[in-house]
């Protein structure tokens, strides 16, 4: 089990210019994911939960993975960091189940790329991209997954 | 020869001279012309104007994008801009193809809308007489997005409307 989701960090002045965020980077069907990890409260071994009140959704029957099946090589659930209680004063637990989770990197903001605009007007869980090498690294927002709100 | 045969035989000189006159005068060089991208899509040749196309790629990488929509096929870098990468051939109803060693993709912008367009092969960029161009086939369901038309080695050639294309795809 891993606690992570520290609060993405401005310099010491506080500029958002130099906003460093954290991004969980993982693939699925050879597609580059990352997920700022402030969203996240925990990552987890699947087979490691067994809190059944935790409910945990399939990464792509939250967004569309069309191309072709999606085969999970080393399933991972994330817990999201929602702040939320239920009725009955206990935080509610979601999460995700990505793939093949590869590192976490520091990206400053100036190296995100907005989406093209043709791409931007069909998903919102999809804020931004970020190149990375030969890779195109698409920045998932989970608070936007409607899915999972 | 009566009057009328005067008239008539004069009628005909000054016809004759005038025809003379006509076929002396200069081609119009000047007439308008317009550049075209032609390329194929399956068997078809299909055309955009040039006016609106920006670069000419061989195709890169293209990465996939979780979408609802299948038109776009995902995006690119370019000099590390991102694109998105669209594809025709579900927007005219023809069946897609496999991107292979001939495959290109044309960036293209127009009203502020840009995006990359695969393309199964290019063919040429050619300028062409603004007479040499044909109307637009009446046939709106098969044809959506034709601009007008013209031959091109023996085959009509639709030129494509960009502009009614993005506008299909953007809200």
């Amino acid at each position: 089990m891993i606690p992570i989701g520290s609060a993405s960090t401005p310099n010491s002045a506080g500029c958002i210019n130099d906003l460093v965020l954290s991004i969980l980077i993982f693939k699925l069907n050879e597609v580059y994911l990352g997920i700022d990890i402030s969203q996240i409260y925990e990552m987890v071994a699947c087979n490691t939960i067994d809190d059944e009140e935790i409910e945990l959704q399939y990464i792509d029957k939250l967004i569309p993975f069309r191309n072709k099946p999606v085969i999970y090589i080393c399933p991972t659930a994330l817990l999201i960091n929602n702040n939320r209680e239920d009725w009955s004063g206990r935080t509610t637990k979601y999460g995700i189940i990505i793939d093949m989770p590869i590192e976490i990197i520091e990206i400053n903001i100036a190296q995100i790329q907005p989406l093209p605009i043709l791409i931007e007007q069909y998903t919102k869980s999809i804020w931004a991209a970020y190149i990375k090498g030969d890779d195109i690294v698409l920045l998932l927002d989970l608070y936007k997954i409607d899915s999972l709100k | 020869m009566n009057i009328h045969d005067k008239i008539l035989s004069e009628v005909k000189r000054l016809k004759n001279n005038k025809i003379a006159y006509e076929r002396a005068q200069p081609v119009d060089v000047d007439e308008k012309k317009i550049k075209l991208v032609i390329f194929m899509l399956l068997d078809d040749y299909y055309a955009l104007r040039a006016d609106y196309i920006k670069e000419i790629l061989i195709c890169p990488k293209i990465t996939y994008v979780p979408l609802e929509s299948d038109f776009i096929l995902g995006v690119i870098s370019v000099r590390g801009d991102i694109e998105s990468v669209l594809d025709l051939h579900i927007l005219l109803g023809i069946p897609s193809t496999e991107i292979s060693a001939t495959s290109r993709l044309v960036i293209a912008e127009i009203n502020g809308i840009r995006s990359a367009i695969l393309l199964d092969r290019l063919i040429d960029v050619i300028d062409v007489s603004q007479s040499t161009i044909l109307p637009p086939i009446a046939c709106p369901t098969r044809f959506p997005f034709t601009e007008c038309g013209l031959e091109f080695k023996d085959k009509f050639t639709i030129v494509l409307d960009l502009d009614k294309i993005f506008k299909k795809i953007t809200p």
